[in-house]
């Protein structure tokens, strides 16, 4: 750690990526996770269960439609790879993979609330517990402060 | 005891009570999301929507009046069928309409099978009304083509096959299972007894699964639609 920011406060403006090495070296505080967990265990697990992998619903996200059509714009594929994938674990999940789901909840959602599941599964709501696992470790959108 | 005495008899009535278990236990352990999430909608709804509901809803009425009059009717019957390119059904008419067919006949099928409502008549006393042997076979082996289209559909559409596990698979497979062991049994393809003793065993398995896996979706389906879907919605018409 000490050697890492000697660097970092050797050069001028460090870059992202050179920050993001820094916070990914620290580490993920289980306990928090399991709180919001706890706490919004029912809807993850009820969604988890009721999605049937259908797919229906990657029409209704704009960002699918906007964007080349390539599944992590889908919505179901958003929340089983990041809040499907912290509750699976129990909150055991690494840096790394909390930095993954960031690209997920922040540049491939933008929560308009509009995405629309035939099975009646909340997305948004999930997507929206999963940035408050990732904020309450650090981890979250900057936006350039050039 | 035969072993067709102990899968038809006793078994079966295993299968159907937790079956029952099962249903009532996952909608109690359910309860206090709904509660939660009922009281939370109460909340809002008390503080804002009815403050909004006085207040603006006359100005809301004018300014969309004069914002869409150069817009059709939005309740006339043209514009609702110009408008079903952008549903569900217009986007995916094919799997719309495979989904829609296997589940309507997944539930009602195995009800209005002649052998199945002499099982009935015999163990409760009641049954319900009999299709045609030629009928009941047209209808199995439409349901046995559906899963085949999902099957095809999970290996070969790679968005679907992006979030596909190894439980969608066997998941089908459990749906497949009775109709199909169910039409060779009936044709006599293979061993009949073999198939005979497969078809009640598949169908006890696909009962207990129900409330315990992914086949969950059948009870919470209602739960999820009605009562947190519209909660969702409610939610959406605030921030408007």
């Amino acid at each position: 750690m000490t050697s890492n920011h000697s660097i970092l406060f050797e050069q001028d403006e460090p870059s992202s990526e050179q920050k993001d090495l820094v916070e990914i070296s620290k580490k993920v505080c289980v306990e928090e996770i399991n709180a919001i967990l706890k706490e919004k265990k029912h809807q993850i697990a009820t969604a988890l269960k009721v999605c049937a992998h259908c797919t229906l619903c990657a029409d209704s996200c704009f960002l699918y439609r906007s964007k080349e059509k390539v599944a992590e714009h889908m919505p179901s594929h958003k929340f089983i790879t990041s809040i499907g994938v912290i509750y699976k674990k129990k909150g055991k999940v690494t840096m790394e993979e909390l930095y993954e789901m960031r690209e997920t909840l922040w540049k491939r959602c933008v929560l308009c609330t509009r995405c629309s599941c035939p099975l009646g599964i909340n997305i948004p709501e999930l997507l929206a517990i999963g940035r408050r696992i990732l904020r309450s470790q650090g981890v979250y959108h900057s936006y350039s402060e050039n | 005891m035969s072993l067709y005495q102990i899968i038809s008899g006793p078994m079966v009535w295993t299968s159907f009570l937790l079956f029952i278990a099962g249903t009532i236990f996952q909608i109690i352990k359910l309860y206090p999301f709904i509660k939660q999430s009922t009281t939370r909608l109460n909340a809002i709804s008390y503080s804002s929507v009815n403050r909004e509901k006085t207040t603006t809803a006359n100005n809301k009425k004018i300014f969309t009046k004069k914002l869409f009059r150069h817009l059709p009717d939005f309740n006339s019957l043209i514009y609702k069928f110009a408008m079903l390119k952008y549903s569900l059904f217009g986007r995916y008419p094919l799997t719309i309409f495979v989904t829609t067919l296997f589940h309507l006949l997944l539930i009602f099928s195995p009800f209005m099978v002649l052998g199945h409502n002499i099982l009935f008549e015999s163990a409760l006393g009641v049954s319900f009304p009999s299709l045609s042997s030629e009928f009941s076979t047209i209808l199995t082996f439409i349901i046995i083509l559906c899963c085949l289209y999902f099957l095809i559909r999970r290996l070969t559409v790679p968005l679907v096959k992006s979030i596909t596990t190894s439980s969608d698979y066997i998941m089908l497979a459990i749906a497949a299972a009775p109709f199909l062991t169910g039409f060779m049994a009936h044709h006599q393809i293979f061993n009949y007894t073999v198939m005979l003793h497969l078809h009640i065993l598949s169908g006890e398995i696909m009962l207990i699964s129900i409330p315990f896996t992914k086949f969950i979706h059948m009870i919470y389906f209602i739960i999820t639609r009605v009562v947190l879907m519209n909660n969702g919605l409610r939610i959406k018409e605030l921030k408007i």
